[in-house]
């Protein structure tokens, strides 16, 4: 991804050229997190200005480029489909971009529906994912800058691994940046990504604004689920899984390359995954 | 008192669902009155909207008077937490510059 990007992005977030062409003809793999970022990646240039173009192999003989085919990819950007037997995969939720105002909508009539049908399960058991999610589409609408209320998502079950992978992608400032307006700016694009997972930070974008948003999400996804978290963002990373000690470690990086907003991308076990019992409220 | 979350908003999901809430909410507590937050039919809340509802609650009445006064029916683990993880953070953690 990160080589990608360095082609593609400069270091000062502009598009490399005006003229961008991607080459499918040798891909050998990709996955949902590469789908949103190929995805948010075409759309910062179109935005930022730039042409994109593709070369393709026919979906017959690529994998990848059939796996991006059913996944809407190119009905999206070249107007239809490679194959005319291009069609979502049951075991994704394909290329979507979800705008805040439906996102909550969306999560319900669309994401929990699909949840439940592939694992069988009612759909009160994916409350905590369905909050999850919910805190993702309110930091795009909190951070990602104005005119940025949309999120890219993709979702894929992975029976045989007992997982569901999410991704999600904003192409707003980026967390460092936000993060950055209002701490030292020493921080590295992945210290300003895990600073803003700390309980409590907050850039106050909005009044109701606290700084939770991401800090629940960690706690939510490797806690209660068991699963893990990675954030990308500029030109920073954040892993965080859960450790042996069932504490969430956090691990930053740089990254050799810029992803021009935010990528969030999620693996939920689904072995975890139960009826939320209703629960008497004790303070 | 119970107020019935499902009376107010469709959602638990934004800052103005949370801040819908806390309108009915707050009047009752300021008054001294005992206020029972239902959230009978949602299984689940953002940290944005806790933020609103309950934590902004924080500026107008110390967290003894919240916990005398306020309490949830019909909630789960996941509700029980966010609320409880974002008071103990307000309460015991934060600190104001």
């Amino acid at each position: 991804m990160y080589r990608l990007l360095s082609e593609v992005v400069t270091d000062d977030r502009k598009p490399a050229d005006s003229v961008v062409s991607f080459d499918f003809r040798t891909l050998q793999f990709i996955r949902p997190e590469g789908c949103v970022v190929l995805a948010n990646l075409v759309e910062w240039l179109m935005r930022n200005g730039a042409d994109c173009r593709f070369q393709y192999p026919s979906p017959e003989e690529s994998k990848p480029v059939k796996y991006l085919d059913d996944s809407q990819f190119f009905a999206d950007y070249l107007g239809e489909s490679l194959s005319d037997f291009a069609s979502p995969r049951r075991t994704t939720i394909p290329l979507q971009r979800v705008a805040y105002q439906e996102s909550h909508g969306w999560l319900k009539s669309q994401l929990v529906p699909w949840l439940s049908n592939r694992l069988s399960m009612t759909e009160k058991s994916f409350s905590s994912i369905r909050a999850c999610l919910g805190e993702i589409f309110n930091n795009i609408k909190d951070h990602a800058g104005e005119g940025v209320e949309v999120g890219c998502f993709f979702a894929q079950h992975y029976p045989r691994e007992d997982r569901v992978q999410v991704a999600v992608s904003d192409f707003g400032v980026g967390i460092p940046a936000n993060v950055r307006a209002v701490e030292e700016s020493y921080l590295s694009d992945g210290q300003a990504i895990e600073q803003a997972t700390e309980a409590g930070f907050t850039t106050e974008s909005q009044p109701g604004n606290r700084g939770a948003g991401l800090n629940t999400l960690l706690h939510d996804v490797i806690e209660a689920n068991g699963g893990e978290l990675y954030i990308h963002s500029n030109r920073g990373m954040l892993s965080c899984v859960q450790d042996g000690s069932d504490d969430i470690q956090r691990i930053s990086d740089e990254v050799p390359g810029v992803y021009p907003g935010t990528l969030i991308s999620i693996s939920f076990r689904t072995d975890t995954i139960e009826n939320i019992p209703e629960e008497e409220f004790r303070w | 008192m119970v107020i019935k979350v499902g009376d107010h908003v469709k959602r638990c999901y934004s800052n103005e669902d949370g801040r819908e809430i806390r309108e009915q909410i707050k009047p009752l507590l300021l008054g001294g009155r005992e206020v029972t937050v239902s959230f009978e039919g949602f299984g689940s809340v953002t940290s944005s909207f806790v933020n609103s509802a309950f934590i902004e609650l924080l500026s107008s009445l110390d967290f003894g008077e919240i916990k005398e006064r306020l309490d949830f029916a019909d909630s789960n683990r996941q509700i029980n937490r966010t609320i409880k993880r974002r008071f103990s953070f307000e309460v015991n953690e934060r600190i104001d510059a």
